[in-house]
C-alpha cells in the first residue's frame, strides 16, 4: 500500500522570519507563526510529502532519534491537518 | 479616469476624485484606472463570497473570485476592483454627489487601496515620517491611537511627514522596503490639538477634527521613507511607556495594520514577503503615548536610541 502524501494548502502563504515561518491562511483569514522546525516540514510541503519522507528531512536537519521525529512529524501534520494548513493528496501511483 | 455619462454631477465627483489624487502626490503614473458610472440604483448583490463588514463598506474579496467588491452602504455606490489590472469600475447614485468628502475619505480611500495591490503597492495603516537626522519610523495602529497627534508633534519637532496614516509598502533600493504615503491633513482631536496647543488649522466638521497640512506646524513632507523603526502607539496616562517587542510580535502587528493581506491571494505571497522583510529592517516597540511626551518630545527617539 502506498502511504498518504501531504501538501500545503493552496490558500496558504508561508515566509521565513528570524529563522521562524509566518504562515497566511487566506481562505480563513487566519494568521500563524511556527519554530524553525515546523517551517522546515512546512517548506517540504511545498511538494507532496509523505510521513516517511517527512522524518528523513528531520533526521537530516537535527540532531534527534528517529522515534522522536516521527511523533514530532506526526503530531505537527495533525495539527496542520486540523488548521487546513496541508491537505491529503492522493498517494503517488 | 472616465465616466460613462455626460452628467455634470458625475463629471464633478470625477474631478474631485482626481484632484483628491493629486492632494495625495501619489505619482500620476501609478494612479489606478477608475471608471464611473451613474445608477439609478443598484443590482442585488449576485456575489456569494463571504462579507467582510467594516464601519461604512461590506467587501467581498478572495478566494474562489479574483475580483474584489466594494459597496459603500452610506449611499448607494458599488466598485468593482479588476482580478489583476489597477482599475476599478463604480457606479454610484445620485446620493453619493451630496456626500463626495464622506465618499473620497471613506468609500475610495479602500477602493485605492485594493487597486493599488495591483501595482505591488501594499497598504498599512500607518503613520509615517522621518527625523532630522534620516531615521524613517512607522507608527501603527487603530484610530485614536495617538498617531496622528504624535506624528503632529514631531513634524513640529522639524520631522518629515509621509502620511498621517495611508501608508504604502513597497521595494526600495539595496533589497530595503520603503514605505510611500498618500499625503492628507493630519487630523487632529480636540485633545490632541489642545495639547499641542494648535490654534489654527481646517476645522473638518463631520469628523470633529483640526485639519493641518505638516508644514503648518514647522514640519515637511516627503513622498517616501525607508523605515528603521516601527511603534504600535496606544494612548496611555501621564508617563510615555515604550516596549521592544520580539520579531515575531513585530510581525504580527504588522499583519494585523496591513490586513488585507489576508483577504486575496492577488499580491499576496509579494505582500507578505514586503512585511517579513520590514520586520526584519525594523526595531519595533509597543508604545502607550503619555501626557510627558508634550513637554519632552525627544523622549521618544531617546526611549528607542
Amino acid at each position: 500500500m502506498t502511504e498518504q502524501r501531504y501538501r500545503l494548502h493552496p490558500d496558504l502563504r508561508l515566509t521565513a522570519l528570524a529563522d521562524e515561518g509566518v504562515l497566511l491562511h487566506l481562505g480563513e483569514r487566519k494568521y500563524f507563526s511556527v519554530n524553525d522546525t515546523g517551517l522546515s516540514m512546512l517548506e517540504a510541503m511545498r511538494e507532496p510529502q509523505t510521513l516517511d519522507e517527512l522524518v528523513q528531512g528531520l533526521l537530516a536537519s537535527y540532531e534527534t532519534t528517529e522515534a522522536d521525529a516521527r511523533q514530532s512529524a506526526q503530531a505537527f501534520l495533525e495539527r496542520c491537518l486540523q488548521a487546513s494548513v496541508i491537505v491529503p493528496t492522493p498517494p503517488a501511483s | 479616469m472616465s465616466s460613462t455619462s455626460l452628467d455634470g454631477a458625475l463629471l464633478q465627483l470625477e474631478h474631485d476624485v482626481a484632484q483628491w489624487l493629486l492632494n495625495s502626490r501619489l505619482e500620476p503614473e501609478s494612479w489606478p484606472r477608475f471608471v464611473f458610472r451613474e445608477v439609478s440604483a443598484l443590482d442585488a448583490n449576485p456575489d456569494t463570497r463571504p462579507v467582510f463588514t467594516q464601519p461604512t463598506v461590506a467587501i467581498q474579496a478572495g478566494p474562489p473570485g479574483g475580483a474584489v467588491r466594494i459597496r459603500w452602504d452610506l449611499a448607494d455606490a458599488e466598485a468593482i476592483v479588476d482580478e489583476f489590472l489597477p482599475q476599478a469600475t463604480i457606479s454610484v447614485t445620485p446620493d453619493v454627489y451630496a456626500r463626495t468628502d464622506f465618499f473620497l475619505r471613506t468609500m475610495m480611500v479602500v477602493v485605492l487601496l485594493f487597486a493599488m495591490r495591483r501595482r505591488g503597492r501594499f497598504h498599512v495603516h500607518a503613520a509615517a515620517l522621518q527625523s532630522p537626522s534620516g531615521e524613517g519610523w512607522l507608527l501603527a495602529g487603530t484610530s485614536g491611537g495617538g498617531k496622528s497627534t504624535t506624528t503632529a508633534l514631531l513634524a513640529r519637532e522639524g520631522w518629515r511627514v509621509s502620511t498621517e496614516d495611508i501608508a504604502f509598502i513597497e521595494p526600495a533600493a539595496e533589497s530595503t522596503v520603503g514605505v510611500r504615503g498618500f499625503r492628507t491633513r493630519l487630523a487632529l482631536r480636540p485633545g490632541g490639538a489642545a495639547l499641542l496647543q494648535v490654534e489654527s488649522g481646517l476645522e473638518l466638521t463631520d469628523r470633529g477634527k483640526i485639519g493641518l497640512w505638516p508644514e503648518e506646524l514647522g514640519g515637511s513632507w516627503i513622498p517616501v521613507i525607508v523605515p528603521s523603526v516601527i511603534m504600535f502607539t496606544s494612548v496611555g496616562n501621564d508617563r510615555t511607556v515604550v516596549q521592544r517587542l520580539s520579531t515575531m510580535d513585530a510581525m504580527r502587528g504588522l499583519v494585523q495594520w496591513s490586513m488585507w493581506v489576508l483577504f486575496e491571494t492577488v499580491g499576496a505571497t509579494e505582500h507578505l514577503r514586503l512585511l517579513s522583510a520590514l520586520t526584519a529592517q525594523t526595531r519595533a516597540y509597543r508604545v502607550q503615548l503619555g501626557r510627558d511626551l508634550f513637554d519632552r518630545p525627544a523622549l521618544l527617539q531617546e526611549a528607542v536610541g
